[in-house]
């Protein structure tokens, strides 16, 4: 497994860590207090840091761990890595413009600001979601 | 210049032009002195009506573009035209994510609808130029 290949599972791994927390916050309190009382500002925010902190961590003790980083070119992409970024970003990018769009579709409908914060935030992690296993079926030959 | 050429620089122009004229002619009621209520109603009737004019404007250029040229007029997309369109979704999706991000920190602190729903529409705007441009470099020799 490549350099790139274990850096979109670690991508992977924290994005779930990241929505656990934020769910495990925000979810109980949805139907139980009104949604104006809703403490999920500050998760949100903790929530993205997890994901930063744990991408960098992983990003920087696997190019530690892996020796083929050591070497000044071992970074460099090759075609198929630049071929499966383009293909996994471009359906990402899909992802986000249809959340975009549900996002603005909900706006028009004055729904709550909490809700349109949820579709963005949720959406995107939906987009980055939709690229990392784009990315991770494509590195093992099945996209 | 092939059809997917002519239709990407039809499209760049037509996103330029319309939602050009939407932002300028719409800054006043987004930060001017409007009630966030009013201002909302002004710009989501501004909206629909550049979404209607986008989708005539583009098949009418479609049109022109296909009864200048029949024969090239063939909407069928060959690999470097696959690629071209994939490395501009890639950067589009990345000004969107950018928009995204501004979006989601308007709504978590608690900015006035209009507000919220310009920053979505100027990225999914912001994204389809960047991608437009993209191709255009693209199409021009870079891929």
């Amino acid at each position: 497994m490549g350099f790139m290949e274990k850096l979109n599972l670690a991508v992977l791994g924290g994005g779930l860590v990241s929505l656990g927390y934020y769910f495990s916050r925000v979810v109980p309190q949805i139907g139980s207090v009104p949604v104006d009382e809703i403490a999920w500002k500050w998760p949100m925010a903790i929530s993205m840091l997890i994901f930063i902190i744990l991408l960098v961590v992983s990003a920087v003790r696997l190019a530690i761990k892996d020796p083929a980083i050591r070497k000044e070119d071992g970074i460099i992409e090759d075609e198929r890595d630049r071929m499966i970024e383009w293909r996994a970003d471009s359906w990402g990018g899909n992802t986000l413009h249809m959340v975009a769009l549900l996002a603005l579709g909900l706006l028009f409908f004055g729904v709550h600001s909490f809700w349109i914060a949820q579709v963005i935030f949720l959406g995107g992690m939906l987009a980055s979601l939709v690229t990392v296993v784009a990315k991770l079926l494509a590195y093992r030959g099945r996209l | 210049m092939g059809f997917h050429e002519k239709s990407n620089l039809a499209m760049l122009a037509i996103m330029l032009l319309v939602y050009g004229w939407y932002f300028v002619s719409s800054i006043g009621s987004i930060f001017g002195g409007l009630p966030p209520e009013a201002a909302l109603a002004v710009t989501n009737v501004k909206m629909i009506a550049t979404v209607l004019i986008v989708i005539a404007a583009s098949i009418a250029a479609h049109i022109a573009i296909a009864i200048a040229a029949p024969s090239q007029a063939d909407d069928t997309a060959d690999e470097r035209d696959k690629l071209i369109e994939m490395r501009g979704d890639q950067r589009g999706g990345f000004a969107l994510a950018l928009f995204a991000l501004l979006a989601m920190g308007a709504a978590m602190t608690a900015q006035p609808y209009y507000l919220v729903a310009n920053l979505i529409l100027a990225g999914l705007v912001v994204s389809e130029v960047v991608k437009g441009i993209s191709k255009l470099i693209d199409y021009r020799g870079v891929v």
